[in-house]
């Protein structure tokens, strides 16, 4: 079976700003050669501490950046060479919710029109009464009314502007949805709700999933497997169990064993 | 906003003298109390009476006429020198920040540099001498020196725009770089773009006013400010309200719009639209 999601060999990097002219520029090797595959309806956990490189996977995985080396194919089509309007017409089929929801929604966006983006570019000829009525029942499957559709970002908590931009990335039924760290802006008692809705829309519309954070325990409670992630390199992948009960590598276990436990 | 606009005290004033220029500017355009190029020459000089309300100049032109005609010609310079600046320097902005650092941001940005150099009066005065003097000329030549104003701070705001998630989360949609420059840029910069423009419409009324009264801008027997100042000063002496009219209706409209600009940087201040 083809993976809907793959990565071979990625290799992505960055040139600092220098501080003179009479310096050499320096490199920062954000990733290096990271593959990886997700099947339909599985999910994929990544994580890492900040600055591992696994962002840039997820910018890579979304084709917003062009990795130096390697490829990325969605639904087996590599990625990498397609033109940009090719590229803009498969998009629909693989989006991404960001970490801030208060910098992922244009604020002079009405909440309809930041929804239905995605719908605009993949269907441009929906009928407006479809497109009102495909935003609101996709609104309302994340656990919002209807009347919010003519109001604007600043007009509501992080965690109701997360359902927004989950909406937003489901409303055009994707195959593969990348999350980077999509609960970790929110207070405590909101992440439950938000990671709760995304584990069932992920079963509800067979969903393959990449979902990155550092919270460990966030990543066991939601991936099929696990990556785990280090200075752009990954040490260690698996079963998420597996990876819990015997991880091999050094750093797998310092995180395992640096996660906060319930003392009874 | 429009409560907290309204408390403004800068907004509110520059708004009252905006709305009163404009208002003058429209009703110019249909009724002066006299023939504004009418010349009498048994009432020169005249005093502000009941039926010149701000006098005569040399040639027995009722004053008040000509100055809400100049008052049209001020505004009309204003609008589509600063519609000029806007227009096309916005859109090399978009266009360098698009580009960041790539040769033709380089470029659009060294030549905005390069104009930057020379004072704008000073400018205007040297593409006059190429296009010859008169309102239109003079128009664009304002409007040209608006050009790298608009283009800077478009690029800079852009910049700033085009680092935010939305914009990548527009991409990931699947917008082309010009619809999210239309839907997401555009309308994330026209705050400041309107409080600049506020600033650039009070230079260009002061622009064009320097420019006829070194007799390169509006030509006679149209009236502007500029040249009534220009021609009262030959009889500062026998009629010190001949200077004193055209005089204080430039600095009423610049301060108008400067006040304007002041309070509309405020009022559209994004971070008080936040929540």
């Amino acid at each position: 079976m083809i993976p809907v999601l793959e990565a071979r060999a990625l290799e992505k990097s960055y040139i600092l700003p220098r501080a003179s002219w009479l310096e050499r520029r320096a490199r920062i090797e954000a990733v290096k050669d990271v593959s990886l595959a997700v099947a339909a309806g599985e999910t994929l956990g990544i994580v890492g501490e900040s600055g591992s490189g696994k962002s840039t996977v997820a910018r890579l995985l979304m084709a917003l950046e062009k990795p130096d080396s390697g490829a990325v194919l969605w639904q087996g089509e590599d990625v990498t060479a397609l033109s940009p309007r090719q590229l803009r017409a498969r998009r629909h089929g693989i989006q991404m919710v960001f970490q801030d929801p208060y910098g992922s929604l244009d604020p002079r966006m009405r909440i309809l029109d930041t929804v239905a983006e995605p719908l605009d570019v993949a269907e441009p000829d929906l009928a407006s009464a479809e497109r009102r009525a495909r935003v609101a029942s996709m609104l309302e499957r994340v656990g919002l009314n209807a009347d919010v559709l003519t109001r604007y970002p600043h007009q509501f908590s992080g965690g109701q502007r997360q359902r927004i931009a989950i909406a937003r990335a489901l409303v055009t039924r994707p195959r593969i949805l990348v999350a980077d760290e999509p609960a970790s802006a929110l207070d405590v008692s909101i992440q439950a709700q938000i990671l709760n809705l995304l584990s069932d829309l992920k079963a509800e519309f067979g969903l393959a999933m990449v979902f990155i954070s550092h919270d460990l325990g966030i990543v066991r409670y939601l991936s099929d497997r696990m990556m785990v992630m280090q200075h752009g390199v990954v040490v260690e992948e698996g079963e998420t169990e597996r990876v819990f009960t015997a991880p091999a590598h050094p750093y797998t276990r310092a995180l395992i064993a640096a996660m906060p436990k319930l003392v009874t | 906003m429009i409560h907290r606009a309204l408390r403004h005290p800068s907004f509110v004033v520059g708004l009252a003298i905006t709305l009163m220029v404009l208002l003058i500017a429209i009703l110019a355009v249909f009724w002066t109390p006299h023939d504004p190029t009418a010349i009498r020459i048994s009432a020169r000089l005249r005093p502000p009476s009941a039926t010149n309300w701000l006098g005569t100049d040399q040639f027995g032109r009722d004053v008040f006429s000509m100055l809400i005609l100049g008052a049209r010609n001020a505004l009309l310079v204003g609008i589509v020198a600063v519609g000029i600046g806007l227009s096309i320097g916005v859109a090399l902005g978009m266009v360098a920040a698009t580009g960041e650092g790539s040769l033709l941001d380089e470029g659009i940005m060294r030549v905005c540099d390069f104009t930057f150099a020379f004072p704008a009066v000073l400018t205007a005065i040297l593409i006059l001498t190429f296009l010859g003097p008169g309102l239109v000329n003079a128009i664009i030549a304002i409007g040209i020196f608006n050009i790298p104003v608009f283009a800077r701070i478009a690029r800079g705001a852009a910049l700033q725009v085009m680092a935010r998630d939305y914009i990548r989360a527009a991409r990931a949609a699947g917008r082309s770089t010009p619809g999210i420059l239309a839907r997401h840029v555009l309308p994330n910069i026209t705050g400041i773009l309107i409080v600049q423009a506020s600033v650039q419409f009070a230079l260009a009324i002061l622009a064009e006013a320097g420019l006829s009264y070194l007799g390169i801008g509006t030509q006679p027997p149209n009236p502007s400010w500029g040249r009534m100042l220009n021609d009262s000063q030959t009889f500062l002496a026998q009629a010190p309200t001949l200077a004193l009219f055209p005089g204080a209706a430039i600095a009423l409209a610049v301060l108008g719009f400067n006040m304007l600009g002041d309070g509309l940087r405020d009022v559209l201040d994004p971070k008080s639209l936040e929540r």
